[in-house]
C-alpha cells in the first residue's frame, strides 16, 4: 500500500510540487481512500453462469454466420428430419420462420482457465475385475452379444484367472507437464426455441400457450414406411440415436412368428459361414450414413466390434453355440487427430448395429453435438503411469489365489483419449482426458482376453484409485453349475 | 493467456469466436470491479457486467487497436458506457445505503460495520464531480496507471491527472478535519 499512496503522491507533486508541503494531510487522505475501498468480489457462481451464457452465444454466432437451422442440424443429419419438422413448424405456425439452432455435430473446443472443472468424482476403481460377465455379475453387454443367458453350456462356468499385467515395451518418457482435459458442454438451444415456438400453440385439448417456460426436452419423429426409422432427438442432451420403426418393420421372420409361433421358436442359429465379411459389414453402415446424411465429420475409420468372438471361442468343438444376429460397427470419434476410447479400450464414439440375417442396419446411436470447453491439468508422472498400467488401468483384475495365473504382456503405450463419465449434482458429464493406451502384446497359448489395451489416464487428478477393501466374488457364485 | 491479446483479436476477427473465452477470463473480475465501484449494487453490477462482455462479442470485429487502443480499454469503455446508459435509464445515480443488501448471512456487527464505511465513501465521493470521482477511483481503488485512465475516458493524461489533483484537493479541503477523525478511529479502536 505504501508503495501506491508513494507513486499518487510522486504525481500530485509533479503537477504541483507545493503540495509537498501538504504531505501529511494528502498521505492520510489517500490512505483512508484505499481503506474505504469496498468489497468487490465477483460471486464466482455469476462468474461461471456468465461464461457459460458467452459460450453459447459463441457457439451460435459461429455456426450461425455458416449455417442455419436446416443445414447444421436436421439436413446433414437427416433429411427426412427436415421435412417433417419443416411441415411442423410450417403448418402449425404457417409462417415462414427462419430458426437458426445449433446443433452441429463436428468438434469445436473452446479453452478455458487452468483446472476449471470439478474431476472429484473421477472413479474409485475395485482391485478387482470388473469384466463382470466372467464372475457372473451380471454386465457384459454391447449389441453383438444377445441373450447368452440361456445358452451358456457347462464349459463356460467361470474358471478362476488372474490376469497379471507385464510391461514388455520399450522405455518412454511424459513429455508435458500440462495436458488439455475436455468437458462436454450442452448450449440447450434447441430446447429454449422449438419451446417458444411450441408456446404458440393451441392444441384444442391443451393451450400450449398457457404453459411458462415452456420447452422441448425431447423429440421422436418416425418414417412411416415400411423398413422406416424411429428417430430419438434428446435435445436436452444434444444426442440422436435411430432405431426400427416396429410397427412397419415386417420381415419374414416376424411375420412367421406372427402366423405361426411354434414354427417362430424353429429359427436356424446363425453358423460361421452365414457372418458376412468386415468389409461387407462397413459397407452397409456406410450406405446407411450416406442416405441419411449423416455428418461424419468428428468421426474415424470404421471398425467392427468382435468382442463376442472371445465368448464364442472358448466354446468347445461341438458345444452349443449361437453366433450374434446382430454385430456393431464403431465410427470412434476423433479429436485432433486422436481417437477416443472407452476405459476398456475399445473406440468410443458413433455405434450402428446391422442385423446380419437381413443385412439391415437396426440402430444407431451415439450421435451427438461435440462442444467441448479445454483446462489444462498436471500430467502423472510416468512410474505412477506405468503401475497403474500393471493393474490393469481403469479396469483391474481380481486376484483370486485358488485361480491360474496368466500373464499379459503390455506394449509400448500409444497416446489416445478417455472418455470418463463424471457423476456431478445428479447430472453426467461427458469428460475427456488425454491417456495412454498399452497395447496387449503377448496372450499365452490356450487362453484369450477381451481387452485390446489398458488404457490409463495421463492426467494426475484422473487417476483411478484402487480400492483394496473391495470384497472377493461370493464363493456361491463361483461354484455354480 | 498463451496467445497474445493481438493473436486472441485476429482469431476472434476470423470466425474463431472461441477464443473470446479467453478474454473473458483475463477481465471478467476486472469489469466487474469497475462497475461495481460506479453502482455499489451486486446485482446491477452482474447485470451491467453480462451486458459489457456480450456487447464486446457482438463487436469484436469492429475493435481496431490504432483506434481503441488495447483491449482493456475498449472493454473498460463499454463498460462505462453501459453505466452511463443505466444510470440515464434510472435518471438517477444510485444510492450507495442500496449496497447494504450484500450477503444476507453477514453477522450483524458486519454489517453496521459495512453500512458506516458506505456512509464515508458516500461522504467522500459526493463532493467530486462524476470526471473526478471516476478517476479517483480508477486511480486509487483499481490502481489504473494514467495512461489506461486517459484511453477509457478519452481524455489525454495530463486532464485526468488535474482531475484527480483537484478531486484530492476538493476532499482535502472538504473533508480534512472529518477524515483525520477517522483515520484516528481506525487506528485507535
Amino acid at each position: 500500500m505504501e508503495k501506491q499512496i508513494q507513486k499518487i503522491l510522486n504525481d500530485l507533486y509533479q503537477l504541483d510540487p507545493k503540495l509537498r508541503n501538504k504531505e501529511w494531510d494528502l498521505t492520510k487522505i489517500i490512505c483512508e481512500l484505499i481503506e474505504l475501498k469496498p468489497q468487490a468480489e465477483i460471486d464466482p457462481n455469476f462468474e461461471n453462469w456468465l461464461k457459460q451464457e458467452l459460450i453459447k452465444k459463441i457457439s451460435y454466432l459461429s455456426n450461425n454466420n455458416k449455417f442455419n437451422f436446416m443445414k447444421k442440424f436436421f439436413y446433414p443429419a437427416f433429411s427426412l428430419a427436415v421435412v417433417v419438422l419443416a411441415i411442423f413448424v410450417f403448418s402449425l405456425f404457417n409462417q415462414n420462420r427462419h430458426l437458426a439452432i445449433n446443433l452441429n455435430p463436428e468438434v469445436k473446443i473452446i479453452p478455458t482457465k487452468d483446472m476449471a472443472f470439478n474431476l472429484s468424482t473421477s472413479q474409485t476403481v475395485p482391485e478387482a475385475n470388473q469384466n463382470s460377465e466372467a464372475v457372473g455379475l451380471g454386465g457384459g453387454g454391447g449389441l453383438a452379444i444377445l441373450d447368452r443367458g440361456e445358452m451358456i453350456t457347462k464349459s463356460e462356468v467361470y474358471q478362476p484367472v488372474n490376469y497379471r499385467f507385464i510391461y514388455q515395451g520399450e522405455d518412454f518418457s511424459i513429455e508435458d507437464e500440462q495436458l488439455p482435459v475436455l468437458k462436454r458442454i450442452k448450449n440447450q438451444d434447441a430446447v429454449s426455441k422449438l419451446g417458444n415456438i411450441l408456446s404458440k400453440v393451441d392444441l384444442g385439448i391443451l393451450n400450449f400457450s398457457k404453459l411458462i417456460n415452456p420447452r422441448i426436452q425431447t423429440l421422436n419423429i418416425i418414417e412411416d414406411r415400411d423398413f422406416g426409422y424411429s428417430i430419438y432427438l434428446d435435445l436436452m442432451n444434444e444426442m440422436v440415436s435411430m432405431n426400427q420403426n416396429w410397427e412397419r418393420w415386417q420381415t419374414e421372420q416376424t411375420m412367421l412368428c406372427q402366423q405361426n409361433p411354434d414354427q417362430c421358436q424353429e429359427t436356424k442359429s446363425l453358423t460361421e459361414n452365414d457372418l458376412p465379411s468386415d468389409e461387407v459389414l462397413i459397407e452397409i453402415a456406410s450406405a446407411f450414413l450416406q442416405k441419411y446424411q449423416i455428418n461424419m465429420s468428428s468421426y474415424g475409420k470404421p471398425f467392427i466390434d468382435n468382442q463376442w468372438k472371445t465368448y464364442y471361442k472358448r466354446l468347445p468343438e461341438g458345444g452349443e453355440s449361437y453366433l450374434p444376429d446382430i454385430i456393431s460397427i464403431i465410427y470412434p470419434l476423433t479429436i485432433d487427430g486422436q481417437e477416443v476410447y472407452d476405459q476398456e479400450g475399445t473406440g468410443y464414439g458413433l455405434n450402428i448395429s446391422v442385423n446380419i440375417r437381413e443385412n439391415k442396419v437396426i440402430g444407431l446411436w451415439g450421435l451427438a453435438t461435440r462442444n467441448y470447453q479445454s483446462s489444462l491439468y498436471a500430467t502423472e508422472k510416468k512410474e505412477n503411469i506405468l503401475a497403474a498400467a500393471e493393474k490393469g488401468g481403469f479396469q483391474p483384475y481380481f486376484s483370486d489365489a485358488s485361480g491360474e495365473t496368466v500373464e499379459i504382456g503390455l506394449d509400448t503405450p500409444q497416446k489416445g483419449l478417455v472418455v470418463i463419465t463424471n457423476y456431478i449434482n445428479g447430472m453426467n458429464e461427458e469428460i475427456i482426458a488425454p491417456c495412454l493406451l498399452f497395447p496387449i502384446k503377448e496372450i499365452p497359448q490356450g487362453h484369450d482376453y477381451w481387452r485390446k489395451g489398458i488404457i490409463v489416464p495421463l492426467i494426475k487428478d484422473l487417476m483411478p484409485k484402487y480400492d483394496f477393501n473391495y470384497p472377493e466374488p461370493m464363493q456361491v457364485i463361483l461354484d455354480v453349475e | 493467456m498463451d496467445i497474445s491479446e493481438k493473436e486472441i483479436i485476429q482469431e476472434c476477427q476470423t470466425g474463431n469466436l472461441e477464443k473470446f473465452s479467453l478474454i473473458y477470463d483475463k477481465y471478467a473480475k476486472k469489469i466487474y470491479q469497475f462497475i461495481y465501484y460506479r453502482v455499489f449494487y451486486r446485482e446491477t453490477a452482474e447485470d451491467l457486467t453480462s451486458q459489457t462482455f456480450f456487447k464486446a462479442l457482438e463487436k469484436i470485429n469492429t475493435f481496431n487497436f490504432k483506434k481503441n487502443g488495447s483491449v482493456s480499454a475498449w472493454l473498460y469503455c463499454i463498460a462505462r458506457n453501459s453505466v452511463i446508459d443505466y444510470t440515464r435509464v434510472n435518471k438517477k445515480e444510485i444510492p450507495l445505503e442500496e449496497a447494504k443488501e450484500e450477503k444476507s448471512f453477514d453477522r450483524i456487527e458486519e454489517k453496521i460495520d459495512r453500512a458506516q464505511k458506505i456512509k464515508q465513501v458516500e461522504n467522500c465521493l459526493k463532493i467530486l464531480n462524476y470526471k473526478q470521482r471516476e478517476i479517483v477511483i480508477m486511480r486509487v481503488w483499481q490502481e489504473m496507471s494514467y495512461q489506461e485512465i486517459s484511453q477509457i475516458l478519452g481524455k489525454s493524461e495530463a486532464s485526468c491527472k488535474m482531475a484527480f489533483s483537484r478531486g484530492i484537493g476538493k476532499i482535502r479541503e472538504n473533508l480534512g478535519d472529518l477524515l483525520l477523525l477517522l483515520v484516528l478511529f481506525v487506528y485507535f479502536k
